[in-house]
């Protein structure tokens, strides 16, 4: 049986998304992960305000709930796996050619949250776009 | 990340996690949507609809359940959809959720009118609700309701109607009413007695009695002002002379209830006002209270004092008037004496003046008659011994005239005594000349006591006083009759008719009277007026009323029974009272009269004849020798008070089933979403109960915990059931997720009317004595009991039960922790009730 690959174990190609990978990576003095994590944590009611205001002006607003509070929610579900990842490794989850997605745990939050929005109604090109 | 902080590679480093961890969420969600088939998809659909029907059934078992009328008004303020409490309002439904399953429902209220203009402001304003009272039209009648105004929002907040919950307040604004219209009727006759009219409690001599209540009349008489007043104890409006006689008059009081004394009130000018208080003590709420009627009797007692102060001038009067001192010594003669040509006053002087002076001053008689002749010169000699005269003072007046008459007419008057009539002949001022001896034996006196008697003497005072005017009448009239009556000498009064007409002998004018005995007429006429008023009040009470002997026949019956029965009066008297109050052949069971005629008391019994229901009381009659003779049956038609209270009954039932149905609803919605704790709620309920049972809670009290303990966890509705089912421990953020359920608990059910504080203790459960719970942080005096018995309990069964994120605890650590916490988190009674329950009561989850 295939195991999950770990976060940024595979090389990352130059096309496409993995174009950031050609980013430089870090030397020296390791990566402060608290402040990062309570920076992710303590933005979520700015990140939350931000994300309806543009909900509302581009008026996705017409299809699901404009209070406060559900999308506190929602920014804390997708907050929360970030964290998660972020936890289990201090690189960034690249993405390889023949990664298998429908056994990584994070890519796994992405068909529980399709299934979900599905179910409310949202649509695929709806989700993305808000994305 | 510039803003936090970052330098350059730090932040190019978290900004690429970031947007490779988003683009494995989109992988993944592309993955799963790309995946679907057709079939799967509708799969889902379908589930996804099952359970969001289940959802939405379980909110309209809630919402059909509430005792609250509730309407939905669409956007053209037209009603889209009502609750049962609402339809039997305004129209009735038939089936709770009618509209919302779709069906056709022709006759259902479609506006509502009577809020219109109420609507109209709502909905020009912003406010997100509005509440005020006003007068509703129902289908039971008019109603009076407070009326809540909500805006209906979507899930983007959009206004798709106005939500109308209804507060029915019906029966307070009737008591209400009604209490103010008593108390109306009572303020205008109390303030418009003409006399001063005052409420306290009985005066007991100590400091702080004053007032509760005092009439306009009262404060325009002495004064004051209503306020003051109210400040005042009776005894400083009383005159000094009052504090001593006023132990007296509390005595009296207490003993009679009532009580009838003339004293002096003082008015804040200081003027002084005889009067006359009437003091009734009567029962106000359970304590004494006293009504006292003040009327003034300053004209009375000025009248009285003007005869006193006439009598004072002996000077200018032209009798003979002789005073003597408490030792029989004389002290004074008027002018008169001398001129009359007595020159020895004491002639005047009874023999026995000593005794009857001695009499007088023991309480006995205080004025005597009798006869002196001097020099051929007779006198009629008054005496009277005066209360604020330290002797006698004696009037003699020249009869001479009057006597030779009797003399001249006594041969005559034999033959008048033969008559049973009573005849005298009187100066105009009533002094006797003659009178016939069936006067003076149907009167008791002795001749010549009576002949020293005048005729207002011998009337009874109400009859004295009219004397003065009859003989005006005589005057003008020459003859007049009328009724007086004499009052004997021993007391008794004799009502008579009179045939009087003036006599004039020798230019002198007499009165001469024929009176004649109408006792027996009198006393038939007023026997017959008494029957008559009995006869009246008899057929004037509502209730029928008929007496029974002791062969339980019917020997009268009031206009009430015979409607009663519906039948004559012909068929009712003679008959036994079980034929006619029953149709049957002998008593029925348990017949009040037949255990009256055992008990020799009152019996009373309520039974159902035809469609109605009947309450029977009897009453024995006893004779002198303690025999029940006669029985006294009342029947009363209760049938509206019965319908009343099996109405009451059955809405008090249907109110318990709604409430109860309510309260089911609402735990079940939270138990299926929270599987693992299913039953800690029952749990919870059964434990409180408990609690609040030994800790000696009403029984009422006892059914409100378990309600309270049933539902508790409502507000867990508001949490994802993933958090809740999530086994494990959850984060910080979840967990500020779950103890939103308090709040949340407390809005849900604030809205439904329980007879006990569920909203509040649901709000409070997850509170702690030394403020260190959620979601206010209060502590100790703020927390109520029902909460601290609602938290113990709640700790108790989640470590003896199961949870997602850990096996049961047991019992008996769940009992070491609210030891070891009590008097901190928890309330120390409860936890003792608590630990009693367990180990000493072998108290067990139900």
């Amino acid at each position: 049986m295939e195991t999950p690959k770990r976060y940024g174990e595979a090389a990352a190609p130059l096309t496409g998304r993995a174009r950031m990978a050609a980013r430089p990576r870090r030397r020296g003095k390791p990566l402060d992960k608290q402040r990062f994590i309570d920076l992710v944590a303590g933005s979520e009611d700015w990140l939350m305000r931000r994300v309806l205001n543009y909900a509302k002006k581009r008026d996705y607003a017409r299809y699901t709930s404009t209070l406060a509070e559900a999308w506190r929610l929602s920014i804390a579900g997708l907050s929360a796996p970030l964290l998660k990842a972020w936890h289990l490794s201090d690189q960034p989850p690249e993405l390889g050619p023949d990664d298998n997605y429908t056994r990584d745990p994070i890519a796994a939050f992405g068909m529980l949250e399709a299934q979900r929005h599905r179910a409310r109604g949202v649509s695929l090109s709806m989700f993305l776009c808000l994305m | 990340m510039c803003q936090a902080g970052f330098d350059k590679i730090s932040g190019e480093l978290c900004q690429l996690f970031i947007d490779r961890f988003f683009a494995r969420v989109e992988i993944g969600f592309c993955t799963e949507w790309a995946g679907l088939s057709g079939e799967a998809r509708d799969a889902e659909l379908q589930a996804a609809n099952r359970a969001m029907t289940n959802e939405k059934n379980k909110y309209l078992t809630i919402f059909e359940s509430l005792p609250t009328p509730v309407l939905f008004l669409g956007l053209d303020n037209r009603v889209s959809n009502l609750n049962h409490a609402a339809a039997e309002l305004f129209r009735g439904l038939q089936v709770p959720g009618e509209v919302y399953y779709g069906a056709e429902c022709p006759g259902m209220v479609s506006t509502v009118a009577f809020l219109a203009d109420e609507l109209k402001s709502f909905l020009a304003g912003q406010e997100p609700e509005c509440i005020f009272e006003k007068p509703i039209p129902t289908l039971h009648g008019p109603g009076y309701f407070q009326v809540k105004l909500q805006r209906l929002l979507d899930v983007s907040q959009k206004f798709q109607g106005t939500i109308v919950i209804l507060n029915d307040l019906t029966e307070r604004q009737r008591a209400a009413e009604a209490l103010g219209e008593s108390e109306e009727r009572y303020r205008l006759l109390f303030h418009s007695s003409n006399d001063a009219v005052f409420v306290h409690p009985p005066v007991t001599g100590d400091q702080g009695v004053t007032f509760v209540e005092v009439n306009d009349k009262a404060c325009q008489v002495l004064g004051y002002t209503r306020e003051e007043l109210l400040h005042l104890s009776p005894l400083d409006l009383g005159d000094p002379e009052l504090q001593g006689r006023f132990m007296a008059i509390r005595e009296e009081l207490a003993a009679e209830k009532q009580v009838l004394f003339e004293t002096v009130q003082v008015t804040k000018d200081g003027s002084r006002i005889p009067v006359e208080i009437n003091a009734r003590l009567f029962n106000y709420h359970g304590r004494p209270m006293v009504l006292s009627i003040a009327r003034d009797i300053a004209r009375r007692k000025q009248a009285e004092q003007d005869v006193q102060r006439l009598a004072s001038f002996p000077e200018l009067n032209p009798n003979p008037v002789v005073e003597v001192d408490a030792s029989g010594r004389i002290t004074y003669a008027n002018p008169a004496t001398l001129t009359a040509g007595i020159r020895n006053p004491e002639v005047l002087l009874p023999p026995d003046l000593g005794e009857l002076m001695q009499a007088a001053g023991s309480g006995g008689k205080r004025r005597y008659y009798h006869e002196v002749r001097i020099n051929d010169v007779v006198y009629s000699v008054d005496m009277s011994f005066p209360e604020q005269f330290p002797g006698a003072r004696i009037y003699a007046a020249d009869i001479t005239a009057r006597r030779q008459m009797e003399e001249q007419l006594e041969l005559k008057g034999r033959l008048l005594d033969s008559t049973t009539d009573l005849i005298y002949l009187s100066e105009l001022d009533g002094a006797l000349i003659y009178c016939n001896e069936s006067m003076r034996t149907q009167l008791g006196y002795g001749r010549d006591e009576l002949m020293r008697q005048k005729i207002p003497d011998l009337l009874t005072p109400e009859y004295a006083r009219r004397f003065e005017d009859r003989v005006k009448i005589l005057l003008e009239q020459g003859k007049a009759t009328f009724e007086t009556a004499y009052l004997r000498k021993d007391g008794s009064v004799m009502p008579v008719e009179v045939q009087a007409r003036l006599l004039t002998l020798d230019g002198r004018t007499f009165i001469l009277s024929v009176s004649r005995n109408i006792s027996e007429r009198k006393a038939a006429a007023a026997l017959l007026m008494a029957a008559q008023k009995w006869r009246t009040t008899f057929d004037a009470i509502q209730d029928g009323v008929f007496l029974v002997d002791r062969k339980s026949r019917i020997i009268q019956a009031n206009r009430a029974l015979a409607n009663l029965v519906q039948r004559p009066f012909s068929e009712i008297i003679g008959r036994p009272c079980w034929e006619v109050m029953h149709n049957a052949k002998s008593p029925i069971a348990d017949c009040p009269l037949v255990r009256m005629w055992k008990s020799h008391q009152r019996e009373m019994s309520v039974f159902p004849a035809g469609e109605r229901w009947l309450r029977a009381a009897v009453d024995p009659i006893l004779n002198d020798a303690g025999e029940v003779t006669v029985a006294v049956h009342t029947v009363t038609d209760i049938t509206a008070v019965v319908h009343a209270e099996n109405e009451l009954r059955n809405s008090l039932e249907k109110l318990q089933r709604t409430l109860a149905g309510t309260v089911s609803a609402l735990a079940s919605t939270v138990e299926t979403r929270d599987p693992y704790t299913a039953g800690h709620q029952r749990g919870v309920a059964s434990l409180a109960a408990a609690l609040a049972q030994e800790m000696g809670f009403t029984p009422e009290a006892v059914e409100g915990m378990r309600v309270t303990g049933f539902i508790h966890d409502i507000g867990k509705i508001a949490v994802p059931a993933e958090i809740l089912n999530k086994p494990g421990e959850i984060s910080s953020i979840e967990f500020n997720l779950v103890k939103s359920h308090s709040q949340v608990g407390h809005d849900i059910l604030k809205a439904i009317e329980f007879p006990w504080p569920v909203a509040q203790a649901v709000l409070q459960h997850h509170e702690r004595l030394d403020g260190s719970g959620y979601p206010l942080g209060i502590k100790d005096g703020d927390i109520i009991p029902e909460a601290r018995i609602l938290m113990v309990a709640d700790v108790v069964v989640a470590m003896a039960s199961h949870r997602p994120y850990r096996p049961a605890l047991g019992i008996d650590k769940a009992l070491d922790e609210i030891v070891r916490n009590q008097g901190t988190l928890y309330d120390p009674g409860v936890v003792d009730a608590c630990v009693r329950i367990f180990t000493e009561k072998g108290f067990k989850f139900s």
